[in-house]
């Protein structure tokens, strides 16, 4: 069974080690900017959120893609780019909910995550349990309860 | 059973490998007027005709990947006609018949009878034989007819390739009409002509002179010297094969379609540039005739020609284009499409940036974006939902619902202070 990042908002601090163990083990240095996950700030919630690919069952940027350059990694389940047939049309960013691709500022590539062929960095250097490598099965169940619960919650507030 | 496929382009092979995951063992054939393996069509104006691309770099499948799936290519051979009381698609020389058919015979370029179209450099830019006539003519000035899509960026592969370019055509002032208002449109205007591309807007060609190759383009308002001119003006479906043979086409001229991408002929499904789809905001058709529409269209065509039901849920605009480095991205419809409806506009200019919402009875309907590409997603999927933005508004006003919908918050750059309580 195919493993995902789930993501656990309420657990992250914002400390971006992620991110920077992410673009040292892809890029071999320290920069946010070449990480390929990212965090952002929500002022009104105080609250940081971890934004990555989430690997899709039905990836949007795979069907937007004019090259074929993303593609599923059988072994791993992840969706990965090959950025040798990438032309950098950028039309995956641009639908992608998640911010899952990404552009690199300096050279305009297009990079994202590919689980680090199955041994996510980014987890492994999350301090706090906002990420974890879990089953797709097991993620699928969590993400369902907390749609459930959200969804009680939402209720609960039209009355 | 044998499934005939029409067209090699993006949506015929789609519906190939959707029928072939449906099926490992039946019988399909692929026919296709070029002589080519599956190639992106989206490239061309791109980066092929730049020179930043190697011709091999352009195809996307191999001749061996089509034989791998077991399907039989008839390439190099137009499909005559059809015979649909005897289910068969004639050919040159002889026929294939077939037990379900799947027209995705693409779109051909728009040529009006101007005086000496013909003449020896004058080009349409669609298939990849058009971009290897443009890519290997030599000259030092080009003229390219049309500011749309297509035009802008062969102007702009042109000018990295080192030639001088005027852009003509389209109505004053305006350049990628169908994609972006007038105030975008603008503003990728003076990007354009900053970097050194001329825009004639308001004029149109007349006449091309020239004996063995044209050495200027007329319009109605002035001669223009050049060595080149390519004509992209648009796209219209192409359904010669099909109406012919009393299919039934619609109103927009592309072939009606059902949701599961049927042709008024039982066994008979179409998809691609040369179907009118059902539009996924409004209620009537378009023809969008961009590659992720075709691809899903080719997709569910070919998963219900096999007996597997799938809904074509509408097909949505979404264009992307690099200006010289700017990014800009136009989603879902313009103003022009609601010129009688009641039309609220939410814009915002941030130093380079610049981008518009177009909202209709609080639906999100058309969004055009100038240099920031990065948090279209979540409007998109708003879109796609047909969500209000009322719903978005409550999710960003409410602290325990932003809590379980952060990602919503990525719509915030693009709605800040224009909704009440953001």
């Amino acid at each position: 069974m195919n493993k995902i990042i789930l993501v656990n908002p309420e657990k992250c601090v914002g400390c971006r080690n992620c991110a920077l163990a992410c673009s040292f083990k892809n890029a071999g240095i320290f920069s946010l900017a070449e990480a390929r996950i990212g965090t952002i700030w929500i002022p009104k919630i105080g609250m940081n959120v971890p934004m990555l690919c989430q690997h899709c069952t039905k990836p949007l940027c795979m069907d937007v893609c004019p090259v074929g350059a993303i593609s599923r990694d059988e072994e791993t389940g992840a969706v990965v780019l090959n950025p040798d047939l990438c032309i950098g049309c950028k039309m995956c960013v641009v639908i992608c909910p998640f911010g899952g691709p990404r552009i690199e500022p300096e050279t305009a590539n297009i990079i994202k995550c590919d689980l680090c062929g199955g041994d996510p960095e980014c987890v492994k250097h999350c301090l706090y349990g906002a990420l974890e490598f879990v089953d797709a099965n097991e993620a699928a169940y969590i993400k369902r309860r907390a749609g459930a619960e959200r969804l009680a919650e939402a209720l609960k507030q039209l009355g | 059973m044998h499934f005939v496929i029409i067209g090699n382009g993006v949506a015929g092979n789609s519906a190939a490998s959707a029928i072939r995951e449906a099926d490992k063992e039946v019988n399909i054939t692929m026919i296709s007027q070029e002589p080519f393996p599956e190639y992106s069509a989206c490239v061309l104006s791109k980066k092929y005709i730049s020179g930043e691309m190697r011709r091999e770099e352009v195809f996307l499948r191999k001749f061996e990947d089509y034989s791998k799936e077991n399907i039989r290519t008839l390439f190099g051979q137009k499909a005559k006609g059809l015979d649909i009381g005897n289910k068969k698609v004639l050919l040159k020389s002889g026929s294939v018949s077939y037990d379900k058919l799947i027209i995705a015979t693409g779109s051909k370029p728009v040529v009006p009878p101007i005086e000496g179209v013909g003449k020896k450099g004058v080009f349409t830019l669609k298939t990849l034989e058009d971009a290897d006539r443009i890519a290997n003519y030599t000259g030092r000035k080009v003229v390219v007819l049309g500011p749309g899509y297509i035009g802008v960026e062969a102007s702009i592969a042109l000018k990295k390739r080192g030639w001088e370019v005027s852009l003509v055509g389209g109505r004053t002032g305006r350049i990628l009409r169908p994609t972006f208002d007038e105030k975008p449109s603008l503003i990728l205007r003076k990007v354009i002509e900053d970097h050194g591309i001329e825009v004639l807007t308001g004029e149109r060609a007349v006449k091309f002179v020239g004996n063995s190759r044209i050495h200027s383009v007329i319009t109605d308002k002035r001669e223009i010297e050049c060595d080149m001119a390519i004509l992209v003006l648009g796209m219209r479906p192409e359904v010669e094969l099909a109406q012919k043979a009393g299919v039934e086409i619609g109103n927009l001229g592309g072939i009606k379609v059902n949701k599961q991408m049927m042709t008024t002929v039982e066994g008979i499904y179409a998809c691609g540039d040369c179907v009118q789809a059902r539009d996924m905001i409004g209620t009537e058709d378009i023809l969008s005739l961009l590659w992720h529409n075709a691809k899903q269209q080719g997709e569910v065509a070919g998963y219900n020609s096999a007996g597997i039901k799938r809904h074509y849920p509408g097909a949505l605009n979404i264009t992307g284009i690099d200006i010289f480095g700017i990014y800009a991205v136009s989603i879902g419809h313009t103003m022009d499409r609601f010129k009688d409806t009641r039309l609220e506009v939410i814009e915002d200019k941030d130093g380079q940036c610049y981008h518009r919402l177009l909202i209709v009875d609080g639906i999100l309907v058309g969004m055009q974006s100038v240099g920031m590409p990065e948090n279209i997603g979540p409007l998109i999927s708003v879109m796609r939902r047909g969500e209000s933005l009322e719903r978005v508004q409550r999710i960003l006003s409410q602290e325990n619902l932003l809590s379980t919908n952060p990602w919503c918050y990525r719509v915030y750059p693009y709605i800040k202070g224009k909704l009440p309580g953001i």
